[in-house]
């Protein structure tokens, strides 16, 4: 029997040394190592330890702490350690693994990118309870890396259901700004319900512009709309006669998208509160 | 009315636009039209080639309206036949796909159409059949507050031309579809049933604005088309964020839009490293609390992966109170569990490890073993190949490898240290000459220790089972080994002792 022993250049990793080899993992089981950096298959107990911490019709925003998932994969890789030999090769090997896993799920979030030269950006993400998801689970959330006007939009490492009405979604990186978009279902009609049982459309013009301002629409017991006194409406805020098409445009309601923006608050006030720790100390 | 553009002429929409159109009116209703003439003239550059006698025909256009509709001439339904969830503030609509089947028909007297989308609670009409055809009938009192007025019905249907990007737009023929939208908004968590039908039949009866709504006459609606879904509440996906953006308790109780580890009443519920103290009792024990940080934390962290081989290597101590910090040991132990529950995973594993074992092996060996005499550059025997293979090249390459300044079993390193290990015995275990081996070891791992005065090792080298006298030989060789066992300072009779 022989066998040709090839040298094959590995990564470089901190704390694995240079030229030690570590063998190829399966696909699939790199691709399962990769969905733990992602969290699949985590229980829910595990993300959310105590109820109060995500609360009915709540959004969670959280980074993903690469230490857990780290010692994830650990923990993994011992499921086939047999002894004090394999704990003795545990490091360089966890270490060399977790950097496949990290390579692997960069590749699946990049595919147009060079692989050779992808890292694993932070992730982040955000927990959603509520009925919105129930609803409407097909509900997209993008996340853009600049505030204001939009930047380019993250890659998104996880979007799923754990629940009927709980969605994770997970970021390649940290969003400064995040979008949650009603899911496109085609043209609707209908009306927003204002205070004190009163209802009203947005005008449009005859080109779809919006007017900007509202337009009262009755609704009587029976939630019938007085479409004719609509018609009549519209007819003189716009000086034109409102033909069917035109009333439909007003009575067309788009996908609505919530917009959340980070400010960062909590982050300065972090960097200040250990700043002035360390004057204290250094002082004391 | 405009008459809608010929498809083949006018330019397919770009994506996300739209455009709307009051009515698409055919040129002929329903009927028999007669003295429609026919007549063709082929021509070429100079002369008519061929000609077609004119001849008048009589064209039949049939009614568009028969109820039920077929299945094909209804594209799409809101809210979706069977929906559980509907928002109670969008009115019902349902696209056809012929663009002028609301118009295809004599209008009712002071109507631009012939058709209406009516939207019924549970329990308000009843469902029949009248001569083979499907039927919805209820008060005519109920259609005076429900039906839209004349005026109305032809405000409630136009034309909608599709961007090529909707996916409506795919499954018509044209692009170019018909929109009735219902005038009435369905209530909360209620069932309701959408009714397209056919006005034609109501010209004179009693059901337009004026009339009493209390009028308990029956009347039977044909019915086109008919679907039926369920409301849900709270408004819709808009009204719904409102809600859970500004939460006010206790009249809007929700959890509102934070960071993890922050509620609503601003008392963080988990550190800026997402960590809480979570009851974790133990037998005698009671108020035993641990400090667990799970994956999910408000503040971004850098990776300080070192590599833990256990769940109770990465246990940890607070800092700050002692308090055990368990967050990364659970970490640990689920990933080994959720490995150990997947069986294909584990198997990977599993190979794995026997894969990345022998590399190491190798690594350890390969860069001191001999190229096989005959075999090219680049290759090199495996090395557990000198326990198998019964070729001459044996004896020299495991020699070789015994001379050689590494000890791949890391027993050479032990001597010295463990009682009683020696190098004789190591020879007459081994059968190698480790005591050549130890002398010439040109970079040992461990210097040997300090001699240890043991017994004469037993030996079963050259033994046969067979032998006569085994017995006796074994009995020799048990006494020179509880004498070896004693030197090292172990009293066999009193581990044996039962």
């Amino acid at each position: 029997m022989t066998r040709r022993i090839v040298e094959i250049p590995a990564p470089a990793v901190a704390g694995v040394p240079p030229g030690y080899h570590v063998a190829a993992l399966p696909d699939d089981v790199l691709d399962w190592l990769a969905d733990l950096l992602i969290l699949r298959g985590v229980p829910l107990s595990y993300l959310v330890p105590h109820p109060d911490l995500l609360p009915p019709e709540s959004i969670r925003f959280f980074h993903v702490d690469p230490n857990f998932t780290a010692h994830l994969i650990d923990g993994a890789l011992t499921a086939a350690d047999l002894g004090a030999f394999d704990r003795a090769f545990h490091r360089p090997i966890a270490l060399a693994l977790r950097k496949q896993a990290e390579q692997r799920l960069a590749g699946r979030l990049f595919r147009n990118e060079n692989h050779k030269f992808l890292a694993l950006p932070q992730l982040s993400g955000l927990l959603f309870r509520s009925e919105i998801v129930r609803r409407w689970p097909g509900l997209s959330v993008t996340g853009y890396d600049k505030s204001g006007d939009r930047g380019s939009a993250l890659q998104l490492a996880r979007k799923d259901r754990l629940a009927a009405g709980l969605m994770i979604v997970l970021f390649a990186g940290v969003p400064r700004r995040v979008e949650i978009a009603e899911p496109f279902e085609g043209a609707r009609f209908g009306v927003e319900p204002k205070q004190n049982n009163t209802w009203s459309i947005q005008a449009r013009y005859a080109d779809g512009g919006f007017t900007g301002n509202p337009v009262p629409v009755t609704v009587d017991a029976t939630r019938r709309l007085d479409i004719a006194k609509l018609a009549t409406t519209l007819a003189t805020t716009l000086a034109t006669t409102a033909g069917s098409g035109h009333l439909s445009l007003c009575l067309q309601q788009t996908p609505y998208v919530q917009v959340f923006e980070g400010s960062g608050a909590r982050e300065k006030q972090r960097i200040r509160r250990i700043r002035n720790d360390l004057k204290r100390r250094i002082g004391g | 009315m405009i008459p809608a553009p010929e498809p083949a002429l006018a330019p397919p929409l770009p994506p996300g636009q739209l455009a709307t159109i009051d009515a698409a009116v055919p040129p002929l209703l329903p009927g028999e039209h007669p003295g429609l003439v026919i007549a063709q003239q082929v021509t070429g550059t100079e002369a008519i080639l061929a000609s077609v006698t004119a001849s008048a025909v009589t064209l039949t256009v049939v009614d568009p309206g028969v109820a039920p509709l077929p299945a094909d001439e209804i594209l799409a339904v809101y809210p979706p036949a069977g929906a559980e969830d509907a928002a109670e503030v969008m009115l019902p609509h349902v696209a056809l796909r012929a663009r002028s089947l609301p118009w295809a028909n004599e209008p009712l007297a002071g109507a631009t159409t012939w058709l209406a989308l009516l939207l019924l609670r549970k329990g308000e009409a009843t469902f029949g059949v009248t001569d083979g055809r499907p039927t919805v009938t209820c008060t005519q009192g109920q259609l005076t507050t429900l039906l839209p007025t004349k005026q109305e019905l032809g405000l409630l249907c136009h034309v909608r031309e599709l961007p090529s990007d909707d996916p409506l737009a795919a499954r018509d023929d044209d692009r170019f579809v018909a929109i009735v939208v219902g005038n009435r908004l369905p209530v909360a968590n209620l069932e309701h049933d959408a009714c397209l039908v056919d006005l034609r039949g109501l010209g004179a009866a009693p059901i337009w604005p004026g009339n009493p709504a209390n009028n308990p006459t029956k009347q039977a609606l044909p019915l086109l088309h008919r679907w039926s879904f369920k409301t849900g509440s709270g408004g819709d996906f808009e009204a719904h964020f409102a809600r859970l953006r500004c939460p006010e308790p206790p009249d809007n109780p929700t959890g509102g839009v934070l960071a993890f580890g922050q509620s609503v009443d601003g008392e963080d519920l988990a550190d800026d490293d997402g960590a809480l103290l979570l009851a974790a009792p133990l037998p005698g024990e009671p108020e035993r609390r641990v400090r667990y940080a799970g994956p999910l934390v408000p503040l971004a962290r850098t990776l300080e992966h070192e590599p833990s081989e256990s769940a109770d290597a990465a246990l940890g101590l607070a800092d700050d109170d002692g308090t055990e910090v368990v967050g990364l040991a659970a970490a640990v132990e689920l990933g080994r569990l959720l490995a150990t529950a997947n069986p294909r995973v584990l198997a990977g594993l599993v190979g794995f490890r026997d894969h990345q074992l022998r590399e190491d092996i190798d690594t350890l060996l390969a860069t001191e073993a001999l190229p096989r005499p005959g075999m090219l550059p680049g290759f090199v025997s495996d090395w557990r190949d000198i326990f198998t293979d019964p070729d001459p090249w044996f004896d020299d390459v495991r020699d070789d490898l015994w001379d050689r300044s590494s000890d791949p079993t890391g027993i050479l390193g032990l001597v010295g240290k463990v009682p009683g290990l020696d190098t004789t015995r190591l020879d007459n275990l081994g059968g190698f000459q480790l005591a050549r081996r130890l002398t010439t070891m040109s970079n040992p791992l461990a210097a040997p220790g300090p001699a240890v005065t043991a017994a004469p090792a037993p030996s079963l080298v050259g033994i046969s089972l067979a032998d006569a006298d085994l017995a006796t030989f074994l009995d020799n060789q048990f006494g020179a080994l509880r004498a070896s066992v004693a030197a090292i300072g172990i009293d066999l009779d009193e581990e044996l002792a039962p």
